[in-house]
């Protein structure tokens, strides 16, 4: 596992020549998978600053590891979004699908190799979780937590 | 002299300030409404009904 | 699972898309039908002072959830934003605040403050009125049979014996009152 706070700030480089292609600034959740789908580098090398989830090979504490040096200009209004910096997911607030709120999100923990979301970190609590039901430029929407889920996952 | 005007501008623009709040306040402020017709309109509706049936 | 609430606290609330996670505005009016003891719908203000004080209409059908801390829509699109359209849905409309409440045998019980609903997984329903009978005595009165409403709001007599002070109290009554008529409907 790793935590978004873990991940941003991180080096991207190569696998052969570990070449630096940038850091780690915001990455993009695809809500329904629930799953890293690109991230914003910082400083990029090249000057583009996506880079497309699908060409990481490892995510360790040291560093991203893609399997080549390629990073693209944002397509698409969501992407557009990123870089404009409404889709931050520090701080943003939290809602159930019925309208409750839960906090602001304090970290994520990611599966390294998938990249999949597997814990949500909010005030007074960790949520497991596998999906969204949307995530927004004002909110992040998800599922009504269980009772046994909240139960377990309540510090 | 100078002085009283100034402080009569700042307080002249203070108080149109105020008014400007207290007016973009008011004009968001909502209520809980009833939206059966009025009396008024069931009158209406009435007198209608009426004068459509007289021309049968 | 149900819950009851003011109705006056509903103003204000976001109002959020489920597709895209936007707030597109907050509540202004919580509209209702007295004769039918039905919710009808919210107008929605922007948000922010320079904003729009009437954005739109979003009818009863187009809730998807009223929630503790917002209200929940399918996507932008649910929002009747018309001028026309919407000036239509709040015409012939009365403010509650203030009306007059009088018993069919002519007592009057004081001045409407605000109208309790219950937020259920139907939707939303008028289930009592709040009553204010002056020198800061409040009565909830059950919303019995839906109420007429001419220059003043008439409930049945009897209506006063069913009420309670407090939307606690409230909660108990209409449970009482259920369990007296035997279903879900007041």
């Amino acid at each position: 596992m790793i935590r978004l706070t873990q991940l941003v700030g991180q080096r991207v480089l190569t696998r052969e020549g570990s070449q630096l292609v940038g850091a780690v600034h915001r990455v993009l959740l695809d809500p329904g998978r629930g799953m890293i789908i690109a991230a914003q580098l910082q400083a990029p090398v090249g000057g583009h600053s996506i880079l497309d989830w699908a060409i990481v090979e490892s995510v360790g504490r040291d560093g991203v590891v893609v399997s080549e040096a390629r990073t693209r200009e944002p397509e698409g209004e969501r992407e557009q979004q990123l870089i404009d910096g409404r889709l931050e997911l520090f701080g943003k607030s939290v809602l159930t699908e019925d309208g409750t709120a839960l906090g602001e999100i304090e970290d994520i923990e990611l599966d390294e190799v998938s990249g999949r979301v597997v814990r949500l970190h909010l005030p007074g609590q960790v949520l497991p979780l596998g999906r969204f039901v949307a995530v927004g430029p004002d909110v992040v929407i998800i599922a009504a937590p269980t009772a046994s889920s909240a139960a377990a996952s309540a510090r | 002299m100078e002085l009283l005007f100034v402080l009569g501008l700042v307080a002249l623009i203070a108080l149109l300030a105020m008014g400007g709040l207290t007016f973009l306040r008011q004009r968001r402020m909502g209520t809980v409404l009833a939206v059966s017709p009025s009396r008024a309109a069931t009158r209406n509706r009435a007198t209608a009904g009426r004068a459509s049936s007289a021309h049968k | 699972m149900t819950r009851i609430v003011r109705a006056g606290d509903l103003i204000g609330m976001p109002v959020v898309t489920l597709d895209e996670g936007r707030i597109v505005g907050e509540v202004r009016d919580v509209l209702f039908d007295p004769r039918r003891s039905s919710f009808v719908g919210f107008t929605l203000r922007g948000r922010g002072l320079l904003s729009s004080p009437l954005l739109g209409f979003l009818a009863e059908s187009e809730v998807a959830s009223t929630g503790k801390d917002a209200v929940m829509i399918a996507s932008d699109s649910a929002l009747m934003r018309d001028r026309d359209a919407v000036k239509q849905q709040v015409a012939d409309k009365r403010e509650a605040p203030g009306s007059e409440v009088v018993t069919a045998s002519g007592t009057a019980l004081g001045t409407i403050n605000d109208v309790v609903l219950e937020i259920g997984p139907a939707g939303l329903a008028v289930v009592g009125y709040c009553v204010d009978r002056g020198e800061g005595r409040e009565l909830i009165v059950p919303a019995l049979e839906g109420a007429e409403w001419d220059d003043a709001m008439i409930v049945p007599d009897g209506a006063e014996t069913a009420s309670a002070e407090g939307l606690v109290g409230f909660s108990r009554i209409l449970e009482q009152l259920r369990a007296a008529r035997g279903g879900v409907g007041l």
